[in-house]
């Protein structure tokens, strides 16, 4: 019997093994018998004496078959099968809700770092009719509501004058969960006569309003309170009014 | 000199066990990015942020008045601004525990809160037979539901020793339902952690073909009304 032949033999009484298991243990029994081989050889062994030995040193390869087996039990192999198919399962089962936590994950990042991807101030002037605001300022104020956080970061003004005009906030929102949603309903308004906005645009991420608001004016950014049935008003922007025109 | 062989791959059992740790680690994300509801627990947090409301204690919890083909309970829960009565049921496509949420807002400058909720079910074919009325079953049997009726609420006024759920007869084609009336005192409060007595009350099934009536009045000690609110449909104080 050759070595080859012996690994032969080997394999072939191994049962329910992988691809995988089977070239590792045939490598091992070929390493190990070219290891004890070496060491006879270094002993003045011919190349023949040398196999033969090494041979009859791994035994009787039905019984190194046998205890091979008990080292690979199945029902471990069965409980990685089920475990890689509920894996799967699983994955495809939350595959629409997974989707949904990285759409968010990557709205949560555009609403940190680039609000104006959402609406801004310029966008909602031009939707509605208009070349372009007279001023535009960034700014950063912030409100908590829940666990959500609401930032102001760009107001505008347009012809505006003590006979009026229109004031424009865009702000951007995001939960203290990344993968979540931003809840609530913002709504903008302006604070010293209660006027609604004539123009708005964007989601739950982010929105602008253009309000109308004569010299002096603020503008206040509500929620609404289902409890209370009415408006809360959750920031008050200040407008970076000028001297008067 | 030993010959260099490749690796021998991870022992089955190890192997096995951190495959089984993938699945595992996949529902706690789920879990934790709420992608699915496991329980009506998170349900109900998921409920409450998206309304923006502080966490609600609960204080009841009990199962669907009639068969359901899904796993459903029903739930009274509190916070300082308001009382909710609550539905859940756990569909597996759907992604576990889906739910409602009735609130009723706190009214501290009154003697109590109450709120109502009910479900409503449909009447099979033959589940009623009205001999007196033929045109009219026919007619109405479309609207006609069999109602669940909780009252729930809590006290706001030390002073009140008794509340009275009642509910007017329900005109159910020519055969009138009877009035329910049910007592409730210290023994059926239920005590939140903040020392508010709370209560729920769980009406007999009313049939209705339209809408139903129904009032809380509380007494003192003395037996002296302190007040009665109507609890369905235009919700108000009756003194």
């Amino acid at each position: 019997m050759t070595r080859s032949e012996y690994i032969q033999e080997v394999s072939a009484s191994l049962k329910r093994l992988t691809r995988r298991e089977r070239e590792a243990i045939r490598a091992e029994l070929d390493g190990h018998m070219e290891d004890h081989m070496e060491a006879l050889r270094e002993l003045g062994y011919e190349e023949e004496e040398a196999e033969a030995r090494a041979l009859a040193a791994m035994g009787d390869p039905a019984e190194v078959g046998r205890e091979l087996n008990r080292q690979y039990p199945f029902r471990w192999l069965a409980v990685k099968w089920v475990a890689q198919g509920a894996a799967v399962l699983l994955i495809l089962f939350l595959l629409s809700g997974w989707w949904d936590v990285f759409g968010n994950l990557a709205c949560y990042a555009r609403a940190r770092v680039w609000p104006d991807t959402f609406a801004n101030v310029e966008w909602l002037a031009r939707q509605s009719g208009q070349e372009a605001v007279d001023r535009v300022w960034e700014t950063d104020q912030r409100a908590e509501l829940g666990t959500m956080t609401v930032r102001v970061w760009q107001v505008g003004l347009d012809r505006v004058s003590e006979q009026g005009g229109t004031a424009y906030v865009a702000f951007s929102c995001w939960d203290e969960e990344p993968w979540a949603e931003p809840v609530g309903f913002i709504e903008v308004y302006n604070a010293t006569d209660g006027a609604e906005p004539v123009h708005s645009m964007g989601g739950s991420w982010g929105a602008a309003y253009a309000v109308p608001v004569v010299w002096g004016d603020a503008l206040q950014v509500c929620w609404y309170d289902e409890l209370d049935h009415q408006y809360e008003t959750l920031l008050t922007v200040e407008l970076p009014w000028e001297e008067s025109p | 000199m030993k010959t260099k062989r490749p690796k021998l791959p991870m022992p089955r059992r190890r192997l096995a066990l951190l495959w089984l740790l993938v699945p595992c680690l996949l529902l706690l994300a789920a879990y934790i990015t709420d992608v699915y509801r496991f329980t009506p627990d998170q349900a109900q947090r998921l409920e409450e942020k998206r309304r923006l409301l502080e966490p609600m204690e609960v204080l009841w919890q009990g199962d669907v008045p009639w068969e359901q083909e899904v796993p459903a309970i029903v739930r009274f829960a509190a916070n300082e601004r308001a009382v909710g009565f609550s539905e859940y049921d756990f569909r597996w496509r759907a992604g576990g525990w889906q739910g409602f949420l009735s609130l009723t807002p706190r009214e501290n400058d009154r003697p109590f809160t109450a709120g109502c909720s009910w479900f409503e079910r449909q009447l099979d074919e033959g589940e009623v037979v009205s001999e007196k009325a033929p045109y009219f079953w026919e007619r109405y049997r479309s609207s006609l539901r069999e109602k669940f009726v909780y009252v729930y609420g809590c006290l706001e006024s030390p002073e009140v020793e008794e509340l009275v759920v009642e509910f007017e007869p329900a005109e159910f084609l020519l055969e009138p339902q009877p009035a329910q009336i049910v007592h409730l005192t210290a023994e059926d409060w239920i005590m939140g952690s903040d020392g508010t007595a709370y209560f729920i009350c769980p009406m007999e099934p009313i049939l209705a073909a339209r809408s139903i009536t129904g009032y809380v009045t509380a007494y003192d000690r003395d037996g002296r009304s302190l007040g009665t609110r109507c609890v369905t449909g235009m919700e108000h104080w009756v003194e």
